[in-house]
């Protein structure tokens, strides 16, 4: 028996994907949806409503009147906007527990989403396209897979290290070797049994391969990017995330010195404290 | 003790004797400590990139995020409530790689170097250090004994 199959079997006790977030996702796959449908979805839950009501009246929003209605809110911000707040708050249910397996502490991995998140925004504006919520999402959920596999890879904890200390693998090779899966192939399987739309799936499946944008969709390439910088900058990199390889000449097939990312490393990180203090994250906390 | 945390790009300088300086996440990040044992002063910065001017307004902003506003700004602060440089201990920890063999994510190597260049240029030694590999570093330092500790993930705390 593959060491994988255990694994595999244990996906069906992942707490569900929230389908409020997954509908508001699939209708924003038509740009031109209308509000009004948006509105439909979410007004029927109510925890979600709220707190979107209340992030819209914190004063980082700076709106000068009081917004009382989810119809007012999505008038502020936006049917792009709206579905942003929606997909990080839905992902903070599934990102928020400590990973032992991976050394991550409480909410740790959910900044290191909401980072990465961030970050492809950033990166977006950078190769000159306009901001993209499924590349957000996608980049959100990214490391979705380790809240499965942690219990694995807590298990082989030490094998799992020792591979990335002596035999120069990355920490997803070894993961690969030791336990027969990683977090990306197994993440990308279970946004395939949430239904999660397809562009997201591969932006989770692949943000570890060696892609390039000439060949590959821009989405795919900046996520894996985004995950590459932010676990160089120590957001979320736990015991073993510095050990990841990252796609060879990328960055000379963008065309970027390291000049390019320093400032977008520099322009995310501003950001990031805006968006920190919105969800009510300490700011000088544990990154 | 009470922990007062150091966040990315952020600094803090402290003579309370009860007090730790903690910095978590120095990846290609760097950590700088400085302490004087005479006037218990201890300060701690986390710096993120070498060179303000990358983005001067935000170097003003925030001046923690770059080495060349960051630590003069630590030293300033520091001496203004007692470190005299001759004395200080200085604590180097951070500047990580990723497994990167283009060099195109060397923000840790070029961090670090602008960090030796400016503490050189003003005459200032590295007492002890932790830096480069790939790993994922804590640093601590205790303001009433000056002790400074490293932390990396599955290994003990390691005096410096």
């Amino acid at each position: 028996m593959s060491p994988a199959e255990p694994i595999l079997e244990a996906m069906d006790k992942v707490k569900p994907f929230p389908q409020v977030v997954l509908k508001a996702l699939n209708l924003l796959q038509d740009p031109e949806v209308p509000a009004s449908k948006l509105l439909e979805v979410i007004q029927y839950d109510p925890v979600i409503t709220l707190r979107l009501l209340q992030v819209c009246n914190s004063a980082l929003f700076g709106f000068r009147r009081r917004v009382e209605s989810l119809q007012q809110a999505l008038v502020l911000l936006g049917n792009q906007g709206m579905v942003r707040l929606l997909v990080t708050f839905g992902a903070l249910e599934l990102l928020r527990d400590p990973l032992p397996g991976y050394g991550l502490e409480r909410e740790e991995l959910w900044h290191h989403s909401v980072a990465c998140a961030t970050l492809t925004q950033t990166l977006l504006r950078q190769v000159k396209h306009p901001e993209d919520t499924m590349v957000f999402t996608g980049a959100l959920l990214h490391d979705v897979g380790k809240i499965l596999l942690n219990e694995y890879a807590g298990k082989k904890y030490l094998e799992i290290n020792l591979l990335v200390a002596e035999k120069d693998l990355s920490a997803l090779e070894a993961e690969k070797e030791v336990l027969g899966i990683d977090h990306a192939e197994l993440g990308g399987l279970l946004g395939e049994r949430w239904n999660l739309p397809p562009g997201i799936v591969s932006m989770i499946a692949r943000h570890h391969e060696p892609v390039h944008p000439g060949k590959d969709p821009m989405a795919v390439c900046l996520v894996h990017l985004a995950n590459i910088v932010c676990v160089q900058m120590g957001i979320g990199a736990g015991a073993r995330g510095l050990a990841s390889r990252p796609a060879p000449d990328l960055l000379l097939a963008l065309g970027w010195s390291p000049r390019t990312l320093d400032a977008c490393v520099s322009d995310c990180w501003c950001e990031l404290e805006r968006i920190r203090t919105l969800i009510g994250i300490p700011q000088n906390g544990r990154a | 003790m009470r922990q007062r945390i150091v966040g990315i790009a952020d600094m803090q300088v402290s003579t309370e004797d009860s007090e730790v300086l903690v910095t978590y996440s120095l990846g290609s990040c760097i950590g700088l400590a400085i302490y004087d044992p005479e006037a218990r002063v201890g300060g701690l910065l986390h710096f993120m990139l070498p060179d303000s001017s990358l983005d001067p307004s935000k170097a003003r902003q925030k001046p923690g995020m770059f080495a060349d506003t960051g630590v003069p700004l630590l030293f300033k602060t520091a001496y203004t409530m007692g470190l005299q440089k001759q004395r200080a201990r200085v604590i180097v920890v951070g500047g990580a790689q990723i497994l990167d063999d283009s060099g195109y994510f060397n923000i840790g190597k070029r961090n670090y170097a602008m960090l030796r260049k400016i503490l050189w240029r003003n005459n200032v030694l590295i007492d002890a250090e932790d830096v480069g590999g790939n790993l994922n570093r804590t640093l601590y330092l205790e303001v009433g004994t000056g002790r400074a500790w490293v932390k990396t993930p599955g290994q003990e705390m390691r005096e410096l």
